[in-house]
């Protein structure tokens, strides 16, 4: 499939170190633009701006989780059709049904391995956001 | 509910509560004992019966031969008597025959005519009549007769001559045969005494046999009666003592199980209750009234009736069982109940009732509900800080970050190696807690199982290096199409090999191989180290289990196993100590649709 390269993509997490540790992994294996945001709130904002291709979120966050976050952005102008691909440690027999059920196109999990992530990534986008 | 019924229950109960607790040590042997006792008894009174028969039977014979001889007495006197009225008779009429002759008086000559015509002949056919039946003293009656019919006639003669005139008779004819009368009547007299002493002794000897045995067989009757009655006093006392204790076991067994907190109950073959314990009847809250004697439907009500009845079916039919479910209480709350159904086996192995006993386990399973909650929420926990620090060193480790001294890379990925040790111990324990709580649940897709096995293999390459094993999987086929869930098939074969590494000698192989049977693939998995020892053989698949000094959570193959069975396949394994072992696994294949054609 000839689409758009997968180039910018904003990460969600409440955890700072695992932002600092995914941007690295993202822009050193990946040479992606990445964005970080620790609320939903802040993610809005940035995803404004930003206009992302795709989206890192994660399932667990206190105050407005990942699911909220998700419909919220999802809701936002220009964000509706950006696939958001959930990273989680949560590990629940359900979880991936749940995710998907959301709305979220993919789930990866934590702890990933940052090159495989990178390839994961690629796969996701030539398979559900290229075309975009 | 008809008395009976309760009664019979209650009957019943003492028994079975004593072989409940196994209170009653000893008891065949006192039903032997019981058992002698009553046949003792009843021979005892057997003889004596048969005793006072006997003398009853001699006693009569006796009675009897009074009577007889009693009879015969009177019959002798009478015979006696007749002869001596014959006797006097006829002396008196030759008394008056010769009075006539001598002085002519009249009177004699009619008294002697009346005597010898009628009196006497009379007298003596009542004789004769009275010993028709002895052939003896009828010939002598008859030769009196004739005799007396001699004398009679002389006289007549000699009464004659005294009216005529005719010339006196010949005394000396008359002597001779009243001397012959007298001798007859003698003998005759003589039998009859004869006989009757003959009787009277007869009758004597039966009176005493029959006292003899009436004095013998009362003293005889009196023992055996006596010692009957020792015996029924004996087994009475053996009886009340054997109740007695009875009453106590079930007493203690009563004790004892009111002071267990589980409920206890006793179902008979009808699930009628027959016995429960205080617990039982304040968890259903219920008076005892209420239980006893009462089916189990009317006891515990329809809905939990419904939920226990398969098992009771079970439990009735010689299967022990154990189940779990929620029981309502009187004010609406929940409590969990661990339940068991032993069967209850009579001595020929029938099943006459189940024993139930029912755990409250309700603080147990918010226990564990609250362990579960916590190791998820830990596990996350854990797992957060390990992305970063992973995450971290594999950039540093691929020089993403820029490059580090050698000696730092090291350091690096030493750090490296132990994180991902410590995220699948956390995995792992995670894994442990779903399986124990029920929640441990795997995919069921379609997946080439010979790819997993590779993608396994190339994961524990390093780890194999670094022991100085060689991998040996060159006989893989191309794929192996089966039903599973791929991460956990990958999980299960990596367990293998990494176990199989961790207890091979350095130098040597593992070897792994895959089969395709029609309806399962299976993997296995072989190293030629120290094997298992036997001892240890059966627990292989327990939790925590760890051979000698190898490092792990001995969660690898509980956790395997768990896997492979939720996955519908079989695990297991073959060693021989100091030639190593095989561990081999199958999942149920995938056919596809094409294939059937």
């Amino acid at each position: 499939m000839t689409g758009v390269p997968l180039k910018r993509i904003l990460q969600i997490d409440d955890d700072e170190d695992i932002l600092a540790v995914g941007q690295a992994a993202l822009q050193g294996y990946g040479g992606f633009e990445v964005r970080t945001a620790q609320t939903g709130k802040e993610a809005l904002e940035v995803a404004g701006s930003f206009a992302p291709q795709l989206i890192l979120l994660d399932w667990m966050m206190p105050g407005m989780d990942g699911r909220a976050i998700l419909h919220a952005l999802q809701a936002a102008p220009g964000l509706a059709h950006v696939p958001v691909v959930y990273l989680t440690a949560a590990v629940s027999p359900h979880l991936r049904e749940e995710a998907l059920a959301s709305g979220a196109v993919e789930v990866l999990i934590k702890p990933f391995v940052p090159r495989q992530l990178v390839a994961q990534l690629n796969q996701i986008w030539e398979r559900c956001g290229a075309q975009g | 509910m008809p008395s009976s019924l309760l009664s019979a229950a209650r009957l019943h109960k003492p028994v079975r509560m004593a072989r409940m607790q196994g209170a009653n040590p000893g008891g065949d042997e006192r039903d032997v004992k019981a058992n002698a006792f009553r046949t003792i008894f009843n021979a005892a009174i057997a003889a004596g019966l048969a005793i006072l028969l006997l003398i009853a039977v001699l006693a009569y014979q006796a009675v009897d031969a009074a009577i007889t001889s009693g009879r015969q007495e009177t019959h002798t006197q009478e015979v006696l008597t007749g002869v001596e009225e014959i006797f006097a008779q006829s002396e008196r009429a030759a008394a008056a025959a010769h009075r006539y002759a001598a002085y002519g008086d009249a009177a004699a000559l009619a008294d002697f005519r009346a005597l010898a015509s009628s009196r006497v002949p009379k007298e003596l056919a009542d004789v004769v009549a009275l010993t028709r039946e002895d052939a003896e003293q009828q010939q002598r009656l008859a030769a009196l007769g004739r005799v007396l019919g001699e004398h009679f006639a002389l006289l007549e003669r000699l009464t004659m001559a005294r009216q005529s005139g005719a010339p006196a008779l010949d005394y000396d004819k008359l002597n001779p045969m009243e001397e012959r009368i007298a001798d007859l009547a003698a003998a005759v007299r003589a039998k009859e005494t004869e006989l009757l002493s003959a009787y009277r002794e007869r009758a004597g000897r039966t009176a005493r046999d029959a006292q003899l045995t009436t004095f013998w067989g009362g003293l005889l009757t009196m023992l055996l009666v006596g010692g009957a009655w020792w015996i029924a006093r004996r087994y009475e006392h053996e009886r009340v003592l054997v109740e007695g204790r009875l009453r106590a076991a079930e007493e203690g067994v009563r004790r004892l199980t009111d002071s267990v907190p589980g409920l206890i109950c006793y179902m008979d073959r009808e699930r009628r209750l027959i016995y429960h314990n205080r617990t039982y009847r304040d968890v259903l809250g219920l008076s005892r009234e209420q239980i006893e004697g009462r089916h189990a439907y009317v006891v515990v009500g329809a809905e939990v009736y419904a939920q226990s009845r398969v098992y009771m079916d079970r439990a009735l039919a010689g299967e022990t069982v154990a189940f779990e479910r929620v029981h309502v209480l009187p004010s609406g709350e929940l409590r969990h109940l661990a339940c068991s159904y032993t069967p209850d086996l009579d001595g020929e192995g029938r099943v006459i009732g189940l024993y139930g006993m029912h755990l409250d386990i309700t603080e147990r399973k918010r226990a564990e509900a609250m362990k579960g909650e916590f190791i998820a929420q830990v596990s996350h926990e854990l797992r957060t800080p390990l992305t970063s620090i992973l995450g971290a060193l594999e950039i540093v480790n691929d020089g993403i970050a820029g490059e580090l001294p050698p000696h730092a890379m090291r350091m690096v990925r030493i750090a490296h190696a132990n994180t991902e040790r410590l995220l699948k111990l956390v995995a792992e324990i995670l894994d442990v807690q779903r399986m124990s709580a029920g929640q441990f649940e795997v995919r069921c897709e379609p997946i080439d199982v010979a790819a997993l096995v590779r993608q396994a293999l190339d994961a524990s390459a390093g780890l194999a290096h670094k022991a100085g094993i060689t991998l040996l999987a060159d006989k893989l086929p191309e794929s192996a199409p089966a039903i599973g869930d791929a991460d956990r098939v990958v999980q299960v074969v990596g367990n293998l090999v990494s176990n199989a590494v961790k207890f091979s000698p350095r130098g040597s192989t593992v070897e792994v191989t895959m089969d395709l049977a029609p309806r399962a693939v299976s993997v296995a998995v072989k190293d030629y180290g120290e094997g298992i020892p036997r001892a240890m053989q059966p627990r292989v698949f327990e939790r925590f289990l760890q051979a000698g000094s190898i490092q792990g959570t001995g969660l690898g193959l509980a956790i395997s196993k768990g896997i492979v069975e939720m996955m519908g396949g079989v695990i297991g394994f073959t060693s021989e100590e100091g030639r190593g072992s095989k561990f081999h696994f199958t999942l149920p294949r995938a056919v596809p649709a094409d294939a059937e054609a």
